[in-house]
């Protein structure tokens, strides 16, 4: 119960700059999602964190919420990443060269 | 004993994170990214969101990331960059971006620590429902007495309260968000379905046929069978979209009479 | 726990205020099932539904056009003129895109009620962008919108462009909302609120620190990437050269729209105090971006679609500058007229943008006879489609007496009016060269000798919503008052 807040913030900051990294880096689509999810997560632990540090539970229902939309956005993401590979035989971004990528 | 714990799972988290973003296979980028969302699910509990961090298991780890591995194993043999050099500009990017940006962005942060007052523990009970009650419209104003003993005293925000206040203050937020199942579920289904079209066959080919001949303005003609017509236009309709480069005409054997009346 | 009921903390007057959302949620749902059990033949009836829906919920806006602002489901909703506005022009956009859809969906084998599902529930996440007063309904408003959209964007699944553009539009889509969310987890973190009046009294006394900073980054590469202004507008070209034409239009209009409304709300509700002047600089940057790329880019295009992609950035940022009118620099409340002027450019983009839209469906399928040439000659073969083309290019570029012309003149005067004299004189400059690539297509419908052929896709639909939108563009071109006056209390209405 000790552990001060910036060491959250610290941690999710660290999070969200990896996973966006990853997102400029990384050609695979779904590694790409993967480090999206990354962010959200980042982004989940801020709120808690807050959360925790306001004294409040607000904080804690927008991570239920988002977490929802994350699952509802995976979906999603997914049958899109299927219909790529069904029309490319590929999921690398640096393949699909009909549009500028 | 927290101490511990907190360590343990912040290094875990940080690990799995960054091996998550590192790992060349997709499976193994998963794996860490499961143990990531697992080290996060126990930082949640040690801020006492116990119901997140039940939720953050079945949710992430046991629903989110069974269909990804699903998924990689599908389109496995896909493999990132085969035989294809980086692109130099990406590595110049990625590092500018690792060694600038993100000190920055992090130093920047830290001005909350700085900024935020020191730790405090949850305000006693009693108080602090009082001051939530008072950012509340009268309508939903919590009742002290329904929050159970765990937040009575003042140790924990259980799931109880939580309930409360989705179904209370955040009760739109949540049918929202029913919403948004029900369009990813829709989505899913649309992407996915064999058939693509609401008509049988021959309604589909009547359709077509209409088409053709009101999308050149020609009579059908004379002395040839329209289904014949129309399995040509649905060949090229298929071809086209495998080879969306490909100069494909939409109705070859009637082009030069198909400049609708101008002749 | 007994004693717990959800329903005492709702009450009817939370269902009135949002009957137009929720009447199109049951009509998505009806959708639903009637794709089940109609037999194939009755099939036309889904369109009639959509259409009937979203007339009833236009109605239900028009009847229910608030005279003050009214608070719904525990603050998380506000209902006033200004976001009654906005959701008219969704409602519009929507019906519009239903009319021109029709032969396109068949032509391309995918007429499926799906999408018309898709279209609903995407309508209904941006009206509750529209409608939202905490960062989280805005979000989540956010999502609804785009994730549908997503779908739609891949829907010619056997396309390899309109997958790659659904993939595209996805990935950067989901990138942003995650920088989006960001932002809004560091403001709830700094002021322990996400509802927007509350916000208002937290930031008031608020200095720009750090992490404020950061998060108002974060908070403008969000709502940036959904206006399309440079420099996030990297996705718009291909997603809408690759999506379906529909998809594009409704995406077009109805995205921009309910972005920015949102967008516009939480700057000036919440950020109107010490902050605007730092919104304003970042805000400019962003909107002299987007006129002076959007436009020039534009020039150089061959592909009426993707001179209209680059086009929809040029115009996004005369949206921005509409907006920044409305933040006076020094002072702490906002003005009205920069808002006004941005509700009613909404209002006129929606025809012409649309319309434009409209005959690239008319005259081609998805991929083909979408170059500039494919237009030559027009004027002899199709007059009237020519003539139809011209006004939505002339009322796009900005001259009267369409509707376009307008709603820059009001945009322009707002911008001034405010000081922002220089943005103005950018923004008439870059008209100046978007006359310059409109025209460029005029020349080849009017000037040029037909090509070999054309080819027509004709539909009642299409004609209907091609005439609808020639009038409204010239009509209220003539006779802007009406819905001047309605935005003007809209927004009149933000400050209470």
């Amino acid at each position: 119960m000790t552990v001060p807040f910036g060491w959250y913030l610290f941690l999710s900051a660290l999070l969200f700059v990896i996973g966006a990294v990853g997102v400029l880096r990384r050609r695979n689509a779904i590694l790409l999602f993967m480090c999206i999810e990354l962010m959200l997560n980042a982004v989940n632990l801020t709120f808690v964190a807050a959360a925790r540090h306001l004294g409040q539970l607000d904080g804690q229902l927008f991570v239920f919420l988002v977490i929802l939309v994350a699952a509802a956005e995976v979906a999603i993401g997914l049958s899109i990443i299927i219909a790529i590979y069904k029309s490319h035989r590929s999921v690398d971004v640096d393949d699909l060269k009909l549009l500028k990528w | 004993m927290t101490d511990f714990i907190f360590n343990l799972f912040w290094s875990m988290v940080l690990v799995g994170g960054l091996m998550t973003v590192t790992r060349r296979e997709p499976v193994h980028s998963a794996l860490w990214l499961v143990a990531t969302l697992f080290g996060l699910a126990v930082l949640y509990l040690l801020m006492s969101g116990e119901f997140l961090f039940a939720v953050q298991i079945f949710v992430y780890a046991g629903g989110i990331m069974v269909l990804y591995l699903f998924v990689i194993f599908l389109v496995a043999g896909s493999k990132e960059g085969e035989g294809r050099p980086e692109p130099k500009l990406h590595r110049v990017l990625g590092f500018v971006l690792v060694f600038l940006f993100a000190p920055i962005f992090i130093t920047l942060l830290m001005g909350l620590k700085v900024a935020s007052e020191p730790e405090v523990g949850p305000p006693p009970p009693a108080a602090a429902v009082a001051a939530k009650n008072d950012s509340l419209p009268e309508a939903i104003q919590l009742n002290p007495a329904l929050l159970g003993p765990v937040e009575a005293s003042g140790q924990k925000m259980n799931t109880l309260v939580f309930g409360t206040r989705l179904f209370s203050e955040y009760l739109f937020p949540f049918e929202l968000v029913s919403v948004v199942l029900l369009v990813a579920m829709i989505g899913g289904i649309a992407l996915s379905r064999k058939r693509f079209t609401s008509y049988s066959e021959t309604e589909e080919a009547k359709m077509l046929a209409e088409t053709v001949y009101r999308g050149v303005r020609i009579a059908p003609p004379s002395g040839e069978d329209p289904e014949q017509i129309l399995q040509v236009f649905q060949q090229e309709n298929l071809e086209r979209h495998r080879h969306p480069g490909s100069d494909f005409k939409v109705f070859p054997d009637y082009e030069e009479e198909s400049n609708d009346g101008s002749k | 726990m007994t004693g717990f009921n959800p329903l005492d903390y709702v009450n009817s007057s939370d269902f009135l205020s949002t009957a137009p959302e929720l009447l199109l949620v049951g009509v998505g749902l009806l959708i639903l099932m009637l794709d089940l059990f109609l037999p194939a033949k009755r099939r036309e009836l889904i369109v009639q539904v959509t259409v009937m829906g979203l007339l009833l919920s236009l109605a239900i806006v028009w009847i229910g056009w608030p005279d003050s602002q009214s608070e719904a489901f525990s603050g998380m909703l506000v209902v006033d003129g200004y976001s009654q506005f906005i959701k008219m022009v969704v409602l519009l956009g929507a019906l519009l895109v239903v009319f021109i859809s029709g032969r396109y969906l068949r032509n391309e084998g995918i007429y499926v009620a799906e999408f018309y599902e898709l279209l609903l529930f995407s309508s209904v996440g941006m009206m509750v962008m529209a409608s939202g007063a905490n960062l989280l309904t805005i979000y989540l408003g956010l999502e609804l919108m785009s994730l549908p959209l997503y779908v739609l964007a891949a829907f010619l699944r056997a396309n390899r462009r309109s997958t790659e553009a659904g993939l595209k539009y996805f990935l950067l889509g989901g990138f942003s909302s995650a920088l989006l969310l960001y932002g809004i987890s560091l403001i709830y973190g700094l002021t322990g609120t996400t509802n927007l009046m509350a916000l208002q009294h937290s930031l008031a006394s608020l200095p720009v620190s750090p992490p404020l900073l950061v998060a108002m980054v974060l908070l403008v590469a969000g709502f940036g990437f959904k206006v399309s202004a440079v420099p996030f507008h990297l996705w718009t070209p291909d997603v809408y050269m690759g999506a379906p034409t529909p998809v594009v239009a409704f995406m077009s209009v109805g995205t921009k729209a309910a972005a920015i409304a949102a967008f516009a709300r939480l700057m000036v509700v919440s950020f109107g105090g010490l902050q605007s002047s730092v919104w304003a600089s970042m805000l400019i940057v962003l909107a002299v971006g987007s006129m002076v790329l959007g436009n020039v880019v534009a020039v150089v295009q061959n592909n009426v679609k993707r001179m209209l992609a680059y086009s929809a950035i040029g115009h996004g940022g005369y949206l921005l500058v509409g907006l920044i009118a409305s933040m006076k620099p020094g002072s702490v409340v906002g003005l009205p007229d920069g808002l006004t002027s941005l509700l009613f450019y909404l209002f006129g983009y929606l025809f012409a943008n649309i319309g434009a839209f409209a005959v690239v469906i008319y005259l081609g399928r998805e991929g083909q006879h979408e170059s500039y040439e494919d237009y030559s000659g027009l004027a002899q073969t199709r007059p009237w489609l020519a003539a139809v083309m011209m006004i939505f290019l002339l009322s796009l570029t900005g001259i009267p007496p369409t509707i376009g012309f307008v709603g820059k003149f009001y945009i322009f005067a707002a911008a001034i009016g405010s000081g922002y004299t220089v943005l103005a004189l950018i923004g008439l400059l870059t008209s100046t060269i978007s006359l310059y690539y409109y025209m460029g297509l005029g020349m080849y419908m009017y000037m040029r000798p037909p090509v070999e052929r054309h080819v027509f896709y004709p539909t009642r639909g299409l004609t209907i919503s091609l005439i609808v939108c020639a009038v409204a563009t010239v009509l209220f071109g003539i006779l802007p008052q009406t819905w001047v006056h309605l935005a003007q209390s809209g927004v009149l209405q933000l400050w209470h």
